[in-house]
């Protein structure tokens, strides 16, 4: 089971990436919009936009190992998840809901520290495709001493 | 520029807002076998046309990558418009000591002190890098 704190976690106001590389270990990256995590199933899904993801989509063809890395802009929270790619589909309206929600989410609470209410929507998530990867392991990533170690979390399937 | 968008790898003027360490970038790495590793990081800092340096603070995972696979992508935003550019990468050495050390100590506690985690940021050596390659990102549309 991915804790139900992670799971939490990832449904908050979090900014989110995803790095993938390619058969020549040179690594690639984009943005992961509206993260959630199945707690009982131990994958992650999010909408990998459009723009700026044909390496990545690419890579994850190629060999499907990824890093989700998720951070609240805040509080400096992140967590980075790591695991395989298992399959990617069209978006769907709950999708769009949620990347709705997503966004509308992190531009709440960037106003809360002063940034620009729109600050957000700048970026383009949207249209996108819904990727699912399994977890595999999980790591603190919040800025201090504890970064970088692996949280007791022991997938069913390796 | 090209066609692709793809700039010879000197740094234009443009990008100097984004090392400023106004707004954090992002960085990606991969070890020898093979696992991506994404990583938040402070500040990109501009060595010279051709390099930037990274801090190597606890993030100590990206270090041990780039020592094991030189290969790092990473994103630099700017303050004013959030536009991303996208830098490729090279590791090329570690200084743990001298003028480009001392600047990014001096930088990474002012940032440190500005979000209310003064004292946790420590530069442990400063990672040059040159850059392979860079362009401007799409991700706005």
């Amino acid at each position: 089971m991915i804790p139900e704190d992670q799971a939490r976690f990832l449904t908050g106001p979090v900014i989110a990436f995803v790095g993938t590389r390619n058969g020549q270990l040179r690594p690639s990256m984009a943005w992961a919009a509206a993260p959630r995590a199945n707690a009982a199933e131990e994958t992650i899904t999010f909408i990998l936009p459009d723009l700026e993801s044909a390496r990545v989509k690419e890579d994850l063809a190629d060999n499907g190992l990824i890093a989700l890395t998720a951070l609240d802009p805040l509080s400096h929270e992140t967590y980075q998840y790591k695991g395989k790619y298992l399959g990617s589909r069209a978006p769907d309206q709950n999708d769009k809901a949620l990347h709705d929600i997503h966004k509308a989410k992190i531009n709440t609470r960037l106003r809360e520290g002063c940034y620009r209410a729109d600050l957000f929507d700048r970026f383009v998530f949207w249209p996108g495709t819904a990727v699912t990867f399994r977890v595999a392991d999980i790591f603190i990533q919040t800025p201090g001493p504890q970064a970088g170690k692996r949280l007791p979390f022991v997938p069913s399937v390796k | 520029m090209t066609n692709s968008g793809t700039i010879a790898v000197s740094l234009p003027d443009e990008i100097k807002p984004c090392m400023e360490g106004t707004v954090p970038s992002t960085i990606v790495t991969c070890s020898l076998d093979g696992v991506p590793n994404v990583t938040e990081i402070s500040q990109v800092y501009y060595v010279d046309r051709n390099h930037v340096a990274l801090s190597h603070q606890f993030f100590s995972k990206t270090h041990q990558n780039v020592h094991e696979n030189p290969f790092a992508m990473a994103v630099l935003r700017d303050p004013s418009t959030y536009a991303e550019w996208i830098l490729e990468l090279q590791y090329d050495h570690s200084e743990e000591s001298g003028p480009v050390f001392d600047e990014m100590d001096a930088k990474i506690e002012s940032i440190a002190s500005m979000t209310g985690m003064s004292g946790i940021f420590k530069l442990r050596a400063a990672d040059i890098y040159r850059v392979l390659s860079i362009r401007k990102s799409h991700s706005q549309g």
